[in-house]
């Protein structure tokens, strides 16, 4: 077992070799300290690519997040060492501490390197947007500091390698810290290889290790950057361009491969916000020209990103709260109390005489009543009526009387107008609240269709790759197959060819000079007769019993398969003719081919390549249709989606007509209702006024002469 | 390109185990130290299955980059979880990683560091019992395996392709597997089709043949066969078992002969090398 290079330990193995901790640090000051642990209670691990993590509160009380690695790294030790001088001398305070100890931890008896770093509470990147996916100015902040980590590396002359979402940790009080440096760069290590090509939703699709150097970030920090901009300028992009637990930010692999095509790039480059939108095209520039040198990162335009935006005035909201635009125009909420009227005269003119005239009247028959009862209460009565019709024609005669009946008619009518006019204006703003939601609903179906379109295009992207996968498969398949009946082949021709050396070698011996005892020129004539001249003519000797005279009798086994009897050959020159030819075909063995010749093999070779041949033209068939289709496939996308375009455009357009249109009339209806409303309390007030100008009030003015 | 595809918990995959458990497998494995073929086969799948719940495990828990089905063939065919995971065929690793059947303690003595040994004890998670009891019913299995993965290309179609590890012992019971093993290659998603590895554990001790290109050096009909169902080694794979000293070539397979314990722990590690996980 011990043939091979010792190598790393795995995961398992550390999470075993931890369990005792005395053991495997011992005499080193992290001996005894305590694992975090699992559910079962066994060392709960972190693990990335080439390690595990582990967090251990040493003796002391402090706490380690521990690294063991699970492959090995080139010349780890010296990458480590060079890392940590550059960053002791850096004051930065993303740095995350730690010590690279080569004699680290025991795993079955043998020593391994780990690294012992300050442990720090935070969560990575993806977690923390997503927690603060409500806090746009967070978000904000958060691409202001990434943008400040960027230039600080590169001030330092540090590559890191890996950035990524898993690497950049935010604190609880919103600090960024970096962790992972396996695959850092430092001037020191100049010339080196890279140890780690990074996360590949973060880099270029050219990355190769040869490219280790201070600019290795760029990529990635474009990636991040927009992300943040991106997300801080509208958290809903989170969700729309991401599955749930995608391991990206709002760009993975496929968008830098293949940018015209992705929904993901496509969805920020046509983004309302025209400085993002800017910045998403830098970066379709940076994909399209300069994937593996892209410039630094745009932090002056970012930074207008996520500025805030002049407020545009608030809309109309109905008849409830006024807008700002229209409370001017109307008057305060006391009006004006105008005096009350009064009747200015107690009779007017003609009944000036008759009215007391008429109450003179009722009063002596009221004192008559005591004399004759029934003649008196009806004449009492009918001058009642008489008096109180008298009272009303002057009471209506009053001039009063007339303005408080036009003040109450222009009442009544303003009041009415008003209501039709509070109806009104409460449809058009129905009928507008309505063209706006309708736009609204529009653009969430458009932007369904889009998402369809996308998702439609992938589905049958799929079948297409998978037909073109069981394609292939099945050619492999074949190919297999073709290569076992290869070696069936050529194991058959071999077989062929030693079998025609036999004979070839036999049928140089005849049985004429092969003076075997017994057999003279008589039997070897009766032989030729029956076809047996040489070596090669027979192949072995078959013996019957004969029942009748209890003798054997030997037939001869010829080539063609069938058996002869030769007359004077009887068992014993049979049996010595049989071993000759054995021993001759012994010989034969010895000498024959042991493999085939180069020939040969080339002759079957090529029958079978020639198949191989056939069943890889199938196969690029397989890929050039794919080709084909796959453009066809694209071409339908971006002409549904085109059309979808136009069609999203049209429907703005009208949208924005309709909802002006709506507005204009909203905004006329408005102010036809204010009038009504002013006219309204004018005429309230009016009315007010004539609010003593009663029957009743005249009645007590002509008898108490009370106004 | 192909077996390139992002694993993640968006885009998972899926691991499926053939356990040969027919009588023959309560015989002894070739090497040092006898023990029995069973029981070397359910430890190394009880190790693989806490390995990779090691490997995916992040600050939340253990991630569902894989899902994970082990099938035991012999006197039936079916899952061969035992505990809470009893009857489940493909599980989500997480579930996996919290549902051991129990965790045993292992004691063994192991170099202390200063030249001595000393005795530790260490938490054996353990998912599937050794069983060794019946036939050896391959291709029940293999159609078993192939309808199982056939049911997960269809929710995921663009994953990195299925792997499916077949361990035995024999000779199939009941009939030549061929037919039933060419039809899960034909299983693909937009990745590339599904792999199906093969080992074959010695009873004899014979020198194992590990990751062979060619059958040419095999033995007899029935290794040969063997060779046949297998997949080749994705480029990946192959050139972990290259760093793991292993000659490997375009042809190789993923096929080992005669495997000894070494061997058959090589095997699933090698044979269940995805690519890197996020």
């Amino acid at each position: 077992m011990d043939q091979r290079p010792r190598s790393q330990p795995s995961g398992a193995t550390y999470v075993e070799a931890l369990q005792n901790t005395s053991l495997c640090f011992r005499g080193t000051d992290l001996a005894g300290a305590a694992v975090t642990t699992d559910s079962l209670g066994r060392p709960r691990p972190i693990s990335g690519n080439f390690a595990s993590v582990f967090s251990l509160t040493a003796v002391d009380g402090v706490r380690y997040a521990v690294k063991c690695f699970t492959r090995e790294v080139q010349s780890q030790a010296v990458r480590y060492r060079a890392i940590s001088e550059h960053l002791a001398r850096s004051t930065y305070d993303w740095v995350v501490r730690f010590d690279y100890v080569e004699r680290g931890i025991l795993v079955e008896g043998h020593w391994f390197a780990i690294l012992r770093m300050e442990w720090v509470e935070a969560v990575n990147l993806a977690r923390w947007v997503e927690r603060n996916l409500g806090d746009p100015a967070a978000l904000a902040r958060a691409g202001e500091r990434f943008g400040r980590l960027v230039t600080e590396l590169a001030e330092a002359g540090i590559g890191h390698g890996d950035l990524q979402h898993g690497n950049l940790l935010v604190t609880p009080d919103g600090s960024m810290r970096l962790v992972d440096y396996d695959g850092m760069y430092v001037p020191a290590l100049a010339g080196m290889a890279a140890a780690e090509m990074g996360h590949r939703n973060y880099q270029s699709p050219g990355r190769s290790t040869t490219q280790f150097g201070p600019t290795i970030d760029r990529f990635s920090a474009w990636v991040i950057y927009l992300s943040l901009l991106g997300v801080a300028a509208d958290p809903s992009l989170w969700a729309r361009l991401r599955d749930q637990d995608a391991e990206h930010l709002l760009l993975a692999e496929a968008d830098f491969a293949d940018p015209d095509a992705s929904l993901r790039l496509g969805a920020l480059l046509s983004h309302p916000n025209p400085q993002l939108r800017e910045v998403a095209e830098r970066f379709r520039q940076v994909l399209v020209r300069q994937p593996d040198s892209p410039p630094g990162l745009p932090l002056a335009l970012g930074s207008a990103v996520t500025a805030p935006l002049p407020q545009s005035a608030p809309r109309p909201e109905g008849t409830g709260g006024l807008p700002p635009w229209i409370a001017g125009h109307l008057r305060q909420a006391n009006p004006v109390v105008l005096p009350p009227v009064t009747f200015s005269h107690r009779y007017p003119g003609v009944l000036r005489w008759t009215l007391p005239a008429v109450l003179l009247a009722w009063v002596l028959l009221v004192v008559s009543a005591a004399v004759v009862p029934a003649v008196a209460v009806g004449g009492a009565l009918l001058t009642a009526l008489a008096s109180a019709g008298v009272a009303l024609v002057a009471y209506l005669r009053q001039p009063e009387t007339a303005r408080a009946r036009t003040a109450r008619a222009e009442y009544n009518r303003a009041k009415w107008a008003e209501s039709t006019a509070a109806r009104v204006h409460g449809e058009v703003d129905d009928r507008t609240r309505q063209v706006v939601r309708s736009a609204g609903t529009a653009k969430a179906d458009h932007d369904r269709e889009r998402a369809n379109l996308q998702l439609e295009h992938d589905r049958a992207l799929a079948a297409v790759q998978r037909a073109t996968q069981r394609a292939v498969a099945k050619v492999e398949l074949d190919v297999r197959s073709l290569t076992s009946e290869h070696g069936l082949a050529e194991r058959a021709l071999l077989t062929t060819k030693q079998q025609e050396h036999t004979r070839s070698y036999l049928a140089r011996f005849t049985i004429k000079s092969a003076g075997v005892d017994g057999i003279g020129t008589t039997l070897v004539a009766n032989l030729r007769s029956h076809g047996i001249s040489t070596a090669a003519d027979f192949l072995e000797v078959e013996y019957s019993t004969n029942g009748q005279y209890q003798s054997r009798i030997a037939r001869f086994v010829l080539t063609s398969g069938s058996r002869v009897r030769v007359p004077g050959v009887g068992e014993v020159k049979a049996g010595r003719l049989d071993s000759w030819r054995l021993s001759l075909a012994h010989n034969a063995m010895r000498t024959q081919p042991t493999a085939l010749t180069p020939h040969d093999g080339q002759v079957l070779k090529n029958r079978f390549e020639q198949r191989a041949v056939a069943l890889k033209a199938e196969q690029a068939r397989a890929h050039e249709s794919e080709r084909v289709r796959r453009l066809e496939l694209r071409k339908t996308l971006v002409d549904q989606q085109s059309a979808l375009a136009n069609t999203v455009r049209a429907a703005d357009m009208a949208a924005a007509r309709a909802r002006a249109a709506h507005e204009r009339e909203l905004s006329e209806s408005k102010i036809a209702f204010e009038r009504a409303q002013r006219e309204l309390l004018d005429a309230a007030t009016l009315v007010g006024s004539y609010k003593d100008i009663t029957y009743q009030r005249y009645l007590r003015l002509v008898l108490t002469g009370t106004k | 390109m192909t077996y390139a595809a992002e694993i993640s918990r968006s885009n998972p995959t899926c691991f499926l185990f053939l356990v040969d458990q027919s009588a023959s497998m309560g015989d002894p494995i070739g090497g040092e130290v006898p023990q029995r073929k069973a029981d070397v086969v359910a430890d190394a799948i009880n190790r693989l299955l806490t390995e990779l719940s090691v490997k995916c495990a992040k600050e939340e828990g253990v991630r569902d980059y894989f899902h994970v089905a082990v099938i035991g063939y012999g006197h039936a065919v079916g899952s061969a979880f035992t505990g809470t995971l009893a009857g489940r065929d493909l599980v989500p690793l997480s579930e996996v990683a919290e549902n051991p059947a129990r965790v045993e303690e292992r004691r063994k003595k192991v170099p202390d560091g200063a030249g001595g040994l000393v005795e530790t004890a260490s938490s054996f998670p353990v998912w599937l019992d050794p069983v060794a009891n019946g036939g050896t019913p391959m291709c029940r299995a293999l159609s078993y395996a192939e309808s199982l993965v056939s049911r997960w290309l269809a929710e995921h179609p663009g994953c990195f392709p299925p792997i499916v590890l077949n361990l035995t012992d024999g000779e199939s019971t009941d009939g030549d597997p061929t037919a039933a093993a060419s039809t899960i290659p034909l299983q693909v998603s937009t990745d590339g089709s599904v792999l199906l590895f093969n080992l074959h554990v010695s009873g004899a001790g014979a020198s194992p043949t590990t990751f062979p290109d060619s059958d040419a050096s095999l033995p007899d009909a029935y290794s040969r066969t063997l060779f046949g169902m297998s997949s080749p080694l994705p480029p990946h794979m192959r050139s972990y078992a290259a760093q793991q000293g292993f000659g490997t070539s375009d042809a190789t397979r993923g096929f080992v002969y005669n495997a000894d314990i070494a061997s058959v722990v090589q095997f699933l590690d090698i044979g269940t090398r995805a690519t890197d996980l996020r």
